[in-house]
């Protein structure tokens, strides 16, 4: 689950409301199975990484309910951004990340 | 005959397949991925929009610049070559929020990261106590970033 749904531990233990989130943003993805180390806890940020259990892309869970199909190489590209997108969607800041 | 062909194809992509599938070891990632890293050029992070103001979270980083991936992964392959491995874990995670290199180089970066933790991971399981030390250096860092 996208960290960003506590602020990246900001707010933990409480959540942000699916409201507060662009329609589009991207909570839900399979983590990438051979990094243990990534597996501390039930949240990851983007940069953490994505399956490549399923080739070249997997589903991800969208905050307004749907699943899409979506390029390993593109969620990086969105993990790797320095600003506010899909992935990195934390309503409490300006560029999305953790505070 | 022809089936004894057949066998010795079954067998010989068998073999590949197996070769193929072996998990690389930390310090053999470290090196590919260095490789990776000086192969592509790194790419310049693009500006922010002019709508969006740059955050204030922002300004440490920019008041003191990251060390180039490659030269950072090098340092993290020869800590890690001399059993320092708080400080090749370190490297590595500071690697990772980096935003200067390809989303290719960023893969192969996840890849050594993955390598390295599961090695560390597996030692500290057998009571290695620098790879214990690491292990925490590293969940204490994955807990304080998110």
């Amino acid at each position: 689950m996208n960290g960003a749904v506590c602020g990246y531990g900001a707010i933990s233990p409480n959540s942000y409301k699916a409201n507060l989130f662009p329609q589009d943003s991207i909570i839900f993805w399979q983590a990438l199975e051979t990094s243990v180390g990534d597996f501390n806890d039930g949240s990851s940020s983007p940069d953490e990484g994505i399956t490549k259990l399923h080739s070249l892309g997997t589903t991800v869970g969208i905050v307004d309910g749907h699943i899409e199909y979506m390029k390993t190489l593109t969620f990086i590209a969105l993990g790797n951004e320095r600003r506010k997108n899909r992935a990195w969607c934390n309503p409490g800041t300006v560029d999305g990340r953790a505070p | 005959m022809k089936k004894l062909r057949l066998f010795g194809l079954f067998c010989a992509l068998t073999v590949n397949f197996v070769a193929c599938g072996h998990k690389q070891d930390a310090t053999g990632a470290l090196e590919k991925a260095a490789m990776a890293m000086e192969e592509t050029p790194v790419t310049t992070p693009a500006p922010a929009p002019a709508a969006q103001p740059t955050p204030a979270v922002e300004a440490p980083a920019q008041a003191a610049p990251a060390p180039p991936p490659a030269q950072e992964l090098k340092q993290a392959l020869a800590s890690y070559k001399a059993g320092q491995m708080e400080d090749a874990v370190t490297r590595l995670h500071n690697l990772r929020s980096q935003t200067s290199m390809t989303p290719a180089q960023k893969m192969a970066l996840q890849d050594t990261i993955a390598a390295v933790t599961t090695e560390i991971y597996g030692l500290a399981a057998k009571g290695d106590t620098r790879a214990i030390a690491a292990v925490k250096q590293w969940e204490q860092m994955q807990t304080n970033s998110h």
